[in-house]
């Protein structure tokens, strides 16, 4: 079961809630995990999936939005 | 041939294994990087002793979260057995389970792990806790049977022993705590299981038999 693409190929609500936090701003695993007060292995687990679906950038320790999330949220 | 049995040891890197929790998949140990990780295996959803353990480490996960340790549960069951499982531990007992649970339906992880020990049962993994590290290494290793609920006090104290030695370059004796505890052991912690009916019409009788339950398949008396 996916955590943030759902079967259809939507984004779930987790995952587009996640997107606008990182919109404007690079933010790593653990200031994500603070700000959503969900568990770390769960926020790593939905940056593995949005960074492989193409929605986030690795940069340094953080993370970004690419053009993709950056059309999909606008 | 006999099939071979991995059994990892204290000082060995925790093996890698990706699976399907009651909170989402996970990819271990790199998800859990940074955090120690108590990662422990019962024997089957819907018993009695496992849902005491669970209820146990419940009461504690916020003791565990300041240690910076992640609990991780497993059994040989399907993630919905799980899911249905701590619905009926949140409606019956009134606790909610706040760490993942794995769904290992094919025994992948349990077989990596050494948590099937066929002369206690061939299909039910024992009472395994692995305490992991921040950098992904087994650090301690308990093994309880299926008969026996683990103190989750211990496995507290063991995480505070070991990160207490790790920060201090410090060993800890016998019985160490690392202050003054008052164990709270009460008249309910005297009472003890009975075992859960196996069939429909035990269950359904079970409730009528004059123990003290919570629900069919968790009924304890006094001795």
């Amino acid at each position: 079961m996916a955590s943030c693409i759902q079967p259809d190929g939507k984004l779930t609500q987790r995952a587009i809630e996640m997107l606008k936090l990182i919109n404007g701003k690079t933010l790593t695993d653990a200031e994500l995990a603070s700000i959503t007060q969900r568990p770390l292995f769960q926020i790593r687990a939905s940056l593995r999936e949005l960074e492989s679906a193409g929605f986030i950038l690795k940069k340094d320790e953080g993370f970004t939005l690419t053009e993709k999330a950056l059309d999909f949220i606008s | 041939m006999e099939r071979e049995i991995s059994m990892p040891r204290i000082g060995d890197e925790a093996p890698c294994f990706e699976a399907q929790t009651t909170m989402g998949n996970i990819k271990f140990p790199d998800d859990f990087k940074g955090q120690w990780v108590v990662f422990f295996s019962h024997p089957a959803d819907f018993t009695p002793v496992c849902t005491t353990e669970f209820m146990g480490f419940a009461k504690l996960n916020e003791e565990f979260k300041k240690r910076n340790v992640q609990l991780l549960g497993l059994s040989i069951d399907s993630n919905f057995s799980h899911i249905a499982w701590v619905m009926n531990i949140k409606e019956k007992m009134g606790v909610d389970i706040p760490f993942p649970i794995i769904a290992d339906i094919d025994a992948k992880v349990a077989r990596l792990y050494g948590m099937l020990h066929p002369g206690e049962s061939a299909t039910a993994t024992v009472r395994a806790v692995f305490v992991i590290d921040p950098n992904g290494k087994i650090r301690a290793i308990i093994y309880y049977p299926l008969t026996t609920g683990r103190n989750m006090r211990e496995v507290l104290r063991l995480v505070d022993a070991l990160q207490t030695a790790d920060k201090n370059g410090v060993a800890t004796p016998a019985d160490w705590v690392p202050t003054p505890q008052t164990w709270e052991y009460t008249e309910e912690n005297t009472k003890v299981i009975v075992p859960p009916p196996t069939t429909y019409e035990d269950a359904l009788k079970r409730l009528q038999e004059g123990y003290e339950c919570r629900d069919w398949y968790f009924c304890k008396k006094g001795l």
